[in-house]
C-alpha cells in the first residue's frame, strides 16, 4: 500500500459513490427478465486504464458493498469481490497513456480482449463458484446468473468504456503533436 | 443530505456501542452464519437478530421498506433455486423421501425443503443484523470503526468520502439525465439495446468528467490540508471501548470458534435430520 497516494484516495472513493449510484438507481432494461444493464463495470473499467488497479479494486468493492448493506438482501461477498476483481485485471493489463491523448484501434482491441477475459474470471469462475462454496447454491442456478452479469457486463464496457476512452483521449493533445518552430 | 444509510439516532445501549465492535461483531457473526448449514444455531442466531430490535429501540415498521426487499428477494432466490434444481438437497443430504410430484422433474421432497429452508434462515440470521447496524451507526463514525478495526486509514478515509459524496453524484446524475432527455434521449424498452446502451454512454460522459474534475479538486484540497503525511490520524467521532463492546467482540468470535468447531467435529456443513 506504500504507493496509494492522496489522488488514489479521492478516485477510489469517487468511484465507489459512482458504482453505487449506477448499481441502485440506473436500470436500463434488456429483454431477459428480470435483468438490467448495469453500466458500473464499464466506470470501473474506464477508472481501471485512468487510476490504475488499486484504485478500481477498492472502487468496485466499496461502491458494491455499500448497495448491499444498504439494500437489504444481505452481504453477498461472492458477488462483490468480483465486482473489484474485475476493475483490477483491466487495470493490470490496459496501462494506457490517456492522459497524451493514446487511444487508437490497438489499444480498444487490447482493452476489449483484456475485458472479456477478466469478466470470464470473475462472474464465470470467482462469483459462482464463490456462492457454490459459501451457500451450496445449486450449479446450474449460479452459473446461469454469472452468464447473465458477465455478459451484460461484456456489453457494456465494450460499448460504453471504449466510446469513454475515446472521447476522453481525444480531448488532450497527442503527446508529441506539438513541434517547436525553427 | 439524503439519508441513504437510513441511520435513526435513539438513546439505546445498541446505539452506545462503537462502531468498531458493532462493525467487528457484524463481520464475524455474518461470516460465521455463511460457512455452516447447522440449522439449530441459524435458527438461533436469527431468533437473536430479531432480539436486537427492541434492544437497540428500532421499530420494525421504521425499516419496513428493506424487509419487503429482504423478503421478495428470499421468494425469489428460493423459487430459482428450485427451478434450477428440484432435487439438489437431496444430493446434498444423500437421501431422498419423497412427498409427491407436480410435473415431471419437479419433485416436492423432504429434503429439498429442509435445503431452502436452510438458505433462507441464512438471510434471516443476518439481514435484522445488518439492518440495526446501519440504523443505530453514525454514518461518519464507520470510517473511523474501520480504522480501528486494522484497514489502512486511507482506505477507511475513501470509504467515508464515497459516502459524503453519494448524495451529490445522484443530485448531479439526476440533473444530467433530466437535462440528456429533454434532448430527446430515450431510455426506455422502446429504444433498441444498442441504442439504450450509446445513450447511457451520452449520461455517463459528463458524469464521469465532472467526477474526475472533482477528484482533483478534493486531492488538491487534501494534499493542501497535509493528509497522509502522519502514520496515524485522530477521528473527531472516536471514543472508547466500554464493557458492551467488549461482550459483543467476544460474542462474535466465540459464534464463528463454534462455526467451525461444529464443521470440523461434524465432518461436514449439514445438519443432517435424515440419517
Amino acid at each position: 500500500m506504500k504507493t496509494f497516494k492522496v489522488k488514489d484516495v479521492v478516485a477510489a472513493a469517487i468511484l465507489a459513490a459512482l458504482v453505487f449510484v449506477l448499481l441502485r438507481y440506473v436500470a436500463i432494461p434488456t429483454p431477459l427478465p428480470d435483468t438490467t444493464l448495469s453500466i458500473h463495470n464499464a466506470i470501473i473499467a474506464f477508472f481501471a486504464i485512468l487510476y490504475g488497479p488499486v484504485v478500481a479494486f477498492v472502487g468496485g468493492f466499496v461502491g458494491n458493498l455499500l448497495v448491499d448493506i444498504t439494500a437489504g438482501w444481505g452481504i453477498w461477498w461472492s458477488w462483490i469481490v468480483p465486482t473489484g476483481l474485475f476493475g483490477l485485471i483491466i487495470g493490470l493489463f490496459c496501462k494506457f497513456d490517456l492522459e497524451n491523448g493514446q487511444f487508437g484501434k490497438k489499444e480498444i482491441i487490447r482493452l476489449n480482449v483484456v475485458q472479456v477475459l477478466a469478466a470470464l474470471v470473475c462472474w464465470g469462475l470467482v462469483a459462482p463458484l464463490g456462492d457454490i462454496l459459501f451457500y451450496s447454491e445449486p450449479a446450474g442456478k449460479v452459473f446461469s446468473q454469472g452468464l447473465c452479469i458477465g455478459i451484460s457486463a461484456v456489453v457494456c464496457t465494450a460499448v460504453v468504456t471504449t466510446l469513454l476512452a475515446k472521447a476522453y483521449a481525444s480531448s488532450k493533445a497527442k503527446k508529441g503533436s506539438l513541434s517547436k518552430e525553427q | 443530505m439524503v439519508n441513504i444509510f437510513n441511520y435513526i439516532e435513539k438513546d439505546s445501549i445498541i446505539h452506545k456501542m462503537t462502531g468498531a465492535s458493532k462493525l467487528a461483531c457484524l463481520l464475524l457473526w455474518t461470516f460465521a452464519a455463511m460457512i455452516t448449514f447447522n440449522t439449530p444455531f441459524l435458527i438461533f442466531l436469527s431468533l437473536l437478530a430479531l432480539f436486537l430490535f427492541p434492544l437497540s429501540k428500532i421499530k420494525i415498521s421504521e425499516v419496513k421498506f428493506m424487509f419487503i426487499l429482504l423478503m421478495s428477494f428470499m421468494v425469489v432466490n428460493g423459487l430459482l433455486i428450485y427451478l434450477f434444481s428440484p432435487e439438489h438437497g437431496c444430493s446434498l443430504y444423500g437421501t431422498r423421501h419423497l412427498l409427491f410430484t407436480i410435473i415431471g422433474r419437479y419433485t416436492i421432497t423432504w429434503e429439498q425443503l429442509f435445503y431452502q429452508l436452510n438458505v433462507m434462515l441464512k438471510y434471516t440470521a443476518t439481514v435484522p443484523l445488518i439492518l440495526v447496524f446501519i440504523s443505530s451507526t453514525n454514518p461518519s463514525e464507520l470510517a473511523c470503526s474501520l480504522n480501528k478495526i486494522g484497514f489502512s486509514y486511507s482506505i477507511a478515509y475513501s470509504f467515508s468520502l464515497a459516502m459524503r459524496y453519494i448524495p451529490d453524484t445522484i443530485n448531479e446524475f439526476m440533473d444530467i439525465s433530466k437535462s440528456q432527455q429533454a434532448r430527446g434521449i430515450e431510455m426506455s424498452k422502446k429504444e433498441k439495446l444498442i441504442n439504450r446502451i450509446k445513450s447511457a454512454a451520452l449520461i455517463v460522459l459528463p458524469l464521469i468528467l465532472t467526477s474526475i474534475e472533482r477528484i482533483d479538486r478534493i486531492t488538491n484540497a487534501m494534499e493542501l490540508r497535509k493528509f497522509g503525511c502522519g502514520k496515524k490520524r485522530t477521528w473527531i467521532l472516536e471514543r472508547k471501548f466500554n464493557f458492551l463492546d467488549y461482550f459483543a467482540l467476544a460474542l462474535g468470535i466465540l459464534f464463528i470458534c463454534y462455526s467451525l468447531y461444529y464443521n470440523i467435529s461434524n465432518g461436514s456443513r449439514y445438519f443432517n435430520p435424515f440419517i
